[in-house]
């Protein structure tokens, strides 16, 4: 079924939706939860809890992209998971690496704080991927939406593991200029905090 | 802020951005896909290479293939592939290249002359050459054969050629033998296949067969 067929099920509050979208997105959500978790319990436990997001959700809305709409829901249900559960000291995988190369770009506290605030730091993080270069913004999303390990993202583009490290490394540097530009993190802050 | 605010950001990614992350051939697939496409060109090459210079006959083994000039009616020499090949046809009228008896049909004249084999050429002096078509040796006084003889001169390694001219009104095949002078046995035969096409004048001529021996 495609993906306005099984929204339109969704709208009619018809219960084949979720089946419907088990059956298509099923493994995929799972893979993106398992790419943050690196557990297979949690991540069906993730997946399950994005269906009755989903449901939730829709209506109102009407996602075009059903795919990465209801990526988007599995990742923010799944790093959520994580944290608890880091909280809690289990798991592993990516994550760990990916928010310390993440941490690269803030290098500490910053002043943003509050809902707008967030909107914004969004807006902007969405028009910086936009503006890199194709390449290294599909590997820039690989590895910091999706959570994929350099070597996945190697092998998904044909590029190697160094490549895919030295893309990321770098685009993690346009980054981090972007936001003390846009004013997310405070440079005099950063470089005080380094001292 | 801190790295989990900031991971958590990237939820405000475009779908469209997110979908076209998935697709594996916008990026390092294109070079992966030129990597096969060659492996899969140099299998062929070697297949073909390989079939094309090892073949028994007899319990011999084929090793090489026949090269063809074919001299233009300008004199211009010109190699030809291995395949079929059409010829200047040379018309028989005092304006053209040959006038020999009272030929109605166009003449086609061309040249053969053997790469290098093992280090030695055939059409050596070492080596005569035989043409035959239907089973009829050709002796220059075929009617339908005006002359064939080696060319003059030679190389330094004494390598020749020989051009022969004449008319087929049907399809013939020519059958080229080349012989050991000293031992008589048989190094290379090629078989011919020429034909004429009347709506455009000139003669078609393709190598359907050649069987090259060892000379043990």
């Amino acid at each position: 079924m495609d993906d306005r067929g099984i929204v339109a099920l969704y709208w009619e509050r018809n219960t084949a939706a979720i089946y419907e979208t088990n059956k298509k997105y099923g493994a995929y959500c799972f893979s993106v939860a398992d790419n943050i978790l690196h557990s297979r319990e949690d991540a069906e436990e993730c997946v399950n809890d994005t269906w009755l997001k989903a449901w939730n959700a829709i209506p109102p809305q009407k996602p075009i992209k059903l795919q990465m709409f209801l990526a988007k829901i599995v990742r923010n249900t799944a790093f959520d998971k994580y944290v608890y559960r880091t909280a809690e000291k289990r798991g592993g995988g990516e994550i760990p690496l990916v928010l310390d190369e993440l941490a690269e770009c803030i290098a500490g506290e910053s002043d943003v704080a509050g809902i707008y605030e967030c909107k914004e730091l969004e807006r902007c993080i969405n028009q910086f991927v936009k503006d890199l270069p194709q390449r290294d913004g599909n590997v820039f999303l690989r590895r910091y939406f999706f959570a994929e390990s350099t070597v996945e993202i190697g092998k998904r583009y044909g590029l190697t593991e160094n490549n895919v490290a030295v893309i990321l490394s770098r685009t993690r540097k346009k980054l981090r200029s972007y936001l003390e530009e846009k004013g997310f993190v405070d440079e005099q802050k950063r470089s005080f905090q380094k001292l | 802020m801190n790295r989990n605010d900031l991971f958590k950001s990237f939820n405000g990614i475009d779908e469209e951005l997110l979908r076209r992350s998935e697709n594996v051939y916008t990026l390092g697939y294109k070079y992966l896909y030129i990597r096969i496409a060659v492996a899969v060109l140099a299998v062929i090459v070697c297949v073909f290479g390989i079939s094309f210079l090892y073949d028994y006959e007899n319990g011999q083994k084929k090793v090489s293939g026949l090269a063809m000039y074919v001299y233009a009616a300008n004199g211009e020499r010109n190699q030809m592939n291995l395949n079929e090949l059409f010829l200047n046809s040379v018309p028989n009228s005092a304006d053209g290249g040959y006038k020999f008896f009272d030929v109605d049909m166009p003449l086609f004249s061309f040249t053969f002359q053997s790469p290098l084999w093992e280090g030695q050429r055939l059409f050596h002096w070492d080596h005569t050459v035989s043409f035959s078509y239907n089973g009829h040796i050709v002796d220059g006084k075929d009617a339908h054969i005006v002359f064939f003889h080696i060319i003059p001169g030679k190389d330094q390694d004494g390598y020749c050629a020989y051009e022969i001219l004449g008319w087929f009104e049907e399809p013939t095949d020519l059958v080229i033998t080349v012989y050991d002078k000293e031992s008589g046995k048989m190094l290379e035969e090629t078989t011919v296949h020429i034909c004429y096409f009347p709506e455009e004048e000139i003669y078609g001529l393709t190598v359907t067969e050649v069987k090259t021996y060892e000379n043990k």
